[in-house]
């Protein structure tokens, strides 16, 4: 009971539970829906297990650097997996609705990091700055990146 | 952040891709079962930002007592870009300790004439048993610039230790003396002060900056490529970059196009380069298109823009998915890298794995030229082709492969129906086409 009313650090349950639904909605910027889910699951159970987290002070923003990388080693991973398979549409799918083909087939001529600032700034309604500290890198490369995005974007979507 | 009708767009395309977002997974990270883990964040950072702390350090180190000339310190003649006989006639560019610049008397034919080089080179060599090679190619290196045409004939054009040199189609000669942020930390020679980058024209015995303009901003520059387009202008294709390091928020540097015979000048891209960010060479083709390999952080992507105003006036930035590219490839040493455009702007090459990938624009069809362990370990490509329709017919490769202090080694391919070969040439510091 003393425990309880000290004021401790929320634990790893609460740290999930609070970024849980933002960190999947971001993995699937960032990878699509169908293995959002499992993104963010493997990066947030690495990040739990590593030994910075204890002493990580912005544990979002960390939690999303980790889910960022862990979507660049999948985005690698199903590259590889493309060239040998033939993709065949699976029965077994991840919850949650398909997006729409223009939203994936857009997303597709974005690179990752170009979609990361595209989601923290459209849907997050991050500043650049605070695009820029959550993801570890300058404002400069925010605004840089995003200029690149909307290039790319407005002739995508003018084209459709 | 802006605000017109693509950011309503955009705003739109994240709501419909976020509502496909999934539940969470119900996580018990106290799982005791589940192995160790490792953070890929942490291992990941510290490796992504090696190669550009590196390249920064260097950089620091190198514009320690950097004393930037461009010749506004001494003779700040400002005459309009346009007027180049004006400015030949006026102007006198501060003299560099290792630059050296002569006054162009006469330039106004230059805008209408083919210019030939010096008739009495000062060297001149027995022409190598080489096979048909369908272009000039130029070599740079320390023993000057040099122009082997196509029936074998080497002629110097310059004397003096050159970084980088492409042969304009106007017949002068764009040469760049350094490349790069130099310093007495990068170079045997002790280094360079970021004037010396500046690309030189060449024509005759003669030779000016290819930036006439005395407002230019401090920095390095880096030549890319240079060619004459559809609607006439000879424009050399120029990078701008700060050496003024500022970290993270190092400033973004500019990739410009320069009209070789009026000094006028394109901005192409305002934001190119710069903290973790830089380029392969870029290619330009005759209709204005750009292509080559743009790398930010640990992603490498085909990069592709358009000189505006030239012609055809709809030509328009090759998008990756358009070759069959993803739109960037993360921390990759396995995938498609280098890429290159002809002239003609019909066919454009990359390197993928250890082979040359060409693909023409028109058609789709693509043909794949396995290089025997040249195109592995290639830093940069150029190429010129003389191609049918079905991408056969001969072509001129030149690979550069990776950098060593001491030089450039580079190989000039020939490629035809009967195999590769490859050309005998000297001193093949730096080779373009």
């Amino acid at each position: 009971m003393m425990q309880a009313m000290t004021a401790s650090p929320p634990s790893d349950a609460d740290v999930y539970r609070a970024h849980a639904v933002e960190l999947v909605r971001y993995a699937t910027v960032l990878v699509g829906p169908t293995d959002a889910a499992d993104v963010v699951a493997d990066a947030v159970l690495s990040a739990f297990g590593s030994r910075a987290w204890p002493t990580v002070t912005n544990r979002r923003a960390y939690l999303y650097r980790a889910v960022y990388h862990r979507a660049l080693d999948l985005r690698r991973g199903a590259v590889r997996r493309h060239r040998r398979e033939t993709i065949t549409a699976s029965s077994e799918r991840v919850a949650g609705a398909e997006p729409s083909l223009d939203a994936q087939r857009a997303l597709d001529h974005l690179p990752a990091q170009q979609r990361a600032v595209v989601f923290l700034t459209y849907w997050a309604d991050l500043t650049p700055a605070q695009a820029a500290e959550l993801l570890d890198v300058s404002e400069g490369t925010v605004r840089k990146q995003l200029a690149r995005a909307r290039t790319t974007l407005r002739r995508v979507l003018d084209a459709d | 952040m802006p605000t017109d009708d693509l950011d309503a767009r955009i705003r739109a395309l994240m709501g419909d891709a976020v509502a496909a977002a999934p539940a969470p997974r119900d996580l018990d990270a106290a799982d005791p079962t589940r192995p160790p883990v490792v953070l890929l964040a942490s291992a990941r950072a510290q490796r992504r930002w090696v190669g550009p702390a590196a390249a920064v350090l260097t950089a620091a180190a190198a514009v320690v007592g950097l004393v930037l000339v461009v010749s506004r310190d001494t003779d700040p003649v400002v005459v309009p870009a346009t007027d180049v006989t004006a400015l030949a006639a006026t102007t006198t560019v501060a003299p560099d300790s290792a630059v050296t610049t002569a006054v162009v008397t006469t330039l106004s034919d230059a805008a209408t004439t083919t210019l030939t080089p010096d008739t009495t080179p000062p060297n001149t060599t027995a022409p190598p048993v080489v096979p048909d090679v369908p272009t000039a190619v130029v070599t740079a290196g320390a023993d000057g610039v040099w122009v082997v045409d196509p029936d074998g004939t080497r002629v110097q054009w310059w004397d003096q230790p050159a970084a980088f040199a492409l042969q304009a189609p106007d017949g002068s000669l764009i040469v760049q003396q350094h490349l790069g942020n130099g310093g007495p930390c990068c170079a045997p020679d002790g280094g360079w002060e970021a004037a010396a980058t500046m690309p030189l024209r060449l024509v005759g015995p003669n030779s000016y900056p290819v930036f006439l303009s005395a407002d230019l901003p401090g920095g390095w520059y880096r030549l890319h490529d240079v060619a004459r387009l559809l609607d006439g202008r000879v424009m050399a294709l120029v990078e701008w970059q700060t050496t003024v390091d500022a970290g993270l928020e190092t400033e973004s540097g500019r990739l410009y196009a320069v009209d070789v015979q009026t000094g006028a000048v394109v901005i192409v891209d305002d934001w190119f380069g710069g903290w973790e960010e830089g380029s392969s060479r870029l290619h330009l083709a005759e209709t204005g298109l750009i292509v080559g390999e743009y790398s930010s952080s640990i992603t490498r992507s085909f990069y592709s823009a358009v000189i505006p105003g030239g012609l055809p006036l709809d030509t328009r930035p090759i998008l990756p998915d358009q070759l069959g590219l993803e739109a960037g490839y993360d921390d990759c040493a396995d995938c498609p890298q280098l890429y290159a455009i002809d002239r003609s702007g019909e066919v454009v090459a990359w390197i993928h794995g250890d082979d040359l990938v060409i693909r023409s624009l028109d058609t789709g069809t693509e043909r794949r030229v396995p290089l025997d362990g040249r195109g592995a370990a290639a830093s940069d490509i150029d190429i010129a082709l003389q191609v049918d329709g079905d991408l056969g017919g001969p072509l001129v490769l030149v690979v550069e492969h990776r950098w060593s202090y001491d030089s450039w080694p580079a190989v000039v391919l020939v490629i035809g129906d009967a195999g590769i070969v490859e050309l005998a040439v000297d001193d093949p510091d730096r080779v373009s086409l």
